[in-house]
């Protein structure tokens, strides 16, 4: 049997490529694939269980926040995440060297849920960025969820691949459909859709107000159990309104392969506010008097140009904090920052 | 009609100075520049505060605004919901370097919120505004109906009473530094020094838990502090020589690396939630000092993400 020359050579140059592609240690520059994403995120969660950042192929000018706030990479969470929870959602983007991460944390034994983007360049990272939501109940409830929502993991048939353009689109969408909401926007939500937030299911799961005591004062003022309703009700509803501004929208990862995109977003409420009137008339009350943000990484599933399936990972920040990478300017923009 | 304008100027000048008796710096930097004259600026931000109208007061084009360490347009934040300004006024003023502060309730549509209020005046004009909110949600521990006035923080000192401005600064810090070396020995504290957080009596109160019913000065000695793992980004804005007060901004922070804390009796503190994990605080501290004793403290506190910065230094 008679070698092809060029049939080795083609071969090995395919190999070294696969391995280099899988095997973040590298320093090729060649396209970390999704393995090789998700093994950045595993080899970052074993380093900062060992509060040992020189564990990581780091670059010099490497970048790191927590909460918004530019730390040292071996500080804030660092020094006190004790162990990895059970729940693990990850979210690869490798066109853009963009890796993500949703899961529940041990912070010194007490549970916790940790959204982490990771930029990969050069098979080292040059960016960390993190929230770490200090709520209990809500890494605990993640746990019990058993698991990502199946359509997280769902891959999409490439004949019906969206764009990344268009992926990015439709998110943008949510934020600008819920920014002051009036319920009159098109939104592009599936019939089936719900929504996560630190654990908790916030659509399509009714409040249990039988043991709600209410004071005399209140005792005609209309209420809406806003969680009761569906993705696309609840902003049919015309609800949010005191949601006065969305921004610095940023959509760090674009998971073609999956539909998902991964976004890194401020919902700022001025509290100027106190009560809405919804879409079929209705004046409720809003317990918002004071300017307050929430901080939030935002997951979006989408099929077929709608809105599947949403899990956020929040916590409060200062009124008008910045990301951190954004530009004062871009920062309290409500424009999308591709 | 240039001569006329002239004199305008001089006689405005003159207007503004003649009750003055303060620095000639300051005159050159802001006219006139004395205690009433910036309580009155203070007066007059919260007018336009509850008007939702900054252009009511004489903004300095390149003004900054922040609002908990985040800069913010005039307008935003709270600009946008306080309804009423509180009967609990606190002032103090720093003519020398044209700095004036406040400590007070304003209520956010119709709830009653502790601020703390710095404002730069430069050329009769105000240049910077630096606010901390301690607003009454779960973490900052708020209870600005406990807020009373306290005299002493109004007493002007005779001179024999007053130190430098350099002495001022360095005992307020010495405070800072005897926290962060878990000793009273190096913190000159009057025996009957009493401190106010966010309302709360938490130095000095016989009604208090049992570490508030100690004076800070034997609180400092118990060495609880080890748990705070870093005081950074001091600065003292506001100098009032007269009063003996220093109006101190900076960070409390706590890494979470702290389990445990040997105190100086030999027993072991198990350091508690939240101070187990990253947490700061961004606080607003206002010190009186006389004799070269620190009496009286005040302080505006609230919670804010681990590490941050307050929007006026350099990073």
């Amino acid at each position: 049997m008679r070698i092809n020359p060029v049939t080795v050579v083609t071969t090995i140059i395919l190999l070294v490529t696969i391995i280099a592609c899988q095997s973040p240690g590298n320093d090729t520059g060649q396209l970390c694939d999704r393995d090789c994403l998700n093994g950045f995120i595993d080899q970052y969660l074993e380093a900062i269980q060992s509060h040992d950042p020189s564990l990581l192929p780091l670059t010099e000018s490497v970048k790191f926040t927590e909460n918004g706030q530019r730390l040292m990479p071996g500080d804030g969470l660092w020094n006190t995440l004790s162990e990895t929870g059970s729940y693990k959602l990850y979210i690869a983007d490798p066109e853009a060297g963009q890796a993500g991460f949703f899961g529940t944390i041990r912070e010194n034994g007490t549970p916790a849920i940790l959204a982490l983007r990771l930029k990969i360049e050069k098979n080292k990272i040059s960016e960390i960025e993190t929230i770490v939501a200090r709520d209990e109940e809500g890494a605990l409830n993640l746990e019990k969820l058993g698991g990502p929502h199946s359509s997280f993991l769902d891959t999409i048939p490439v004949s019906e691949h969206a764009s990344r353009e268009e992926l990015i689109r439709i998110a943008n969408m949510y934020f600008t459909g819920l920014e002051c909401n009036n319920g009159k926007g098109t939104y592009p939500f599936t019939e089936n859709c719900n929504r996560i937030e630190n654990g908790k299911q916030t659509t399509n799961n009714p409040s249990d107000w039988s043991n709600l005591e209410r004071p005399d004062s209140l005792e005609n003022v209309p209420m809406v159990d806003i969680n009761a309703l569906g993705c696309k009700e609840q902003f049919e509803k015309g609800f949010f309104r005191f949601v006065s501004r969305i921004r610095d929208r940023r959509f760090v990862a674009i998971d073609q392969e999956r539909g998902l995109v991964l976004t890194f977003v401020f919902f700022d409420h001025a509290g100027n506010i106190p009560e809405v009137t919804l879409s079929d008339g209705t004046t409720i009350p809003i317990g918002v008097s004071r300017p307050f943000t929430w901080e939030i990484s935002e997951l979006f599933k989408i099929e077929n140009g709608l809105i599947r399936q949403i899990e956020a990972v929040l916590g409060e920040a200062p009124y008008g904090m910045n990301s951190g990478w954004s530009s004062w300017e871009d920062g309290l923009s409500s424009q999308p920052k591709l | 009609m240039q001569k006329d304008l002239a004199s305008g100027i001089i006689i405005f000048t003159l207007y503004f100075t003649i009750p003055g008796t303060l620095s000639k710096r300051v005159e050159a930097q802001t006219g006139q520049c004395d205690r009433d004259y910036l309580n009155g600026f203070i007066d007059q931000y919260f007018e336009a505060l509850v008007a939702h109208d900054p252009s009511l007061v004489p903004l300095a084009k390149t003004v900054k605004f922040t609002e908990n360490g985040q800069v913010l347009e005039p307008g935003d934040g709270m600009w946008g919901c306080a309804s009423a300004l509180g009967s609990y006024r606190l002032y103090f003023a720093d003519p020398e370097a044209g700095q004036v502060g406040f400590f007070g309730i304003v209520e956010e549509n119709g709830h009653p919120q502790i601020l703390a209020l710095r404002l730069k005046i430069e050329n009769m004009q105000i240049s910077e505004i630096e606010t901390i909110v301690a607003r009454k949600v779960h973490g900052t521990m708020a209870e600005p109906e406990k807020l009373v006035d306290q005299p002493i923080f109004n007493e002007t000192l005779a001179f024999s009473e007053r130190s430098t401005r350099e002495a001022m600064i360095a005992i307020a810090n010495s405070y800072f530094e005897g926290l962060e070396q878990e000793t009273d020995t190096i913190t000159p504290f009057d025996p009957n020094c009493t401190r106010i957080e966010n309302g709360t009596v938490t130095a000095n109160n016989p009604e208090g838990d049992p570490i508030h019913r100690m004076t800070a000065g034997e609180q400092f000695a118990t060495g609880f502090s080890r748990f705070i793992t870093d005081i950074r980004e001091r600065r003292f804005p506001v100098v009032d020589e007269e009063r003996g007060l220093v109006y101190a901004i900076i960070f409390f922070d706590h890494a979470g690396t702290v389990k445990t804390v040997e105190l100086s009796d030999g027993f072991t503190m198990t350091v508690p939630p939240p101070y187990d994990t990253p947490y700061t605080y961004l606080i607003g501290e206002l010190f009186k000092i006389k004799n070269g004793l620190i009496h009286r403290i005040e302080a505006v506190l609230l919670p804010v993400p681990y590490g941050m910065s307050s929007g006026w230094v350099n990073n």
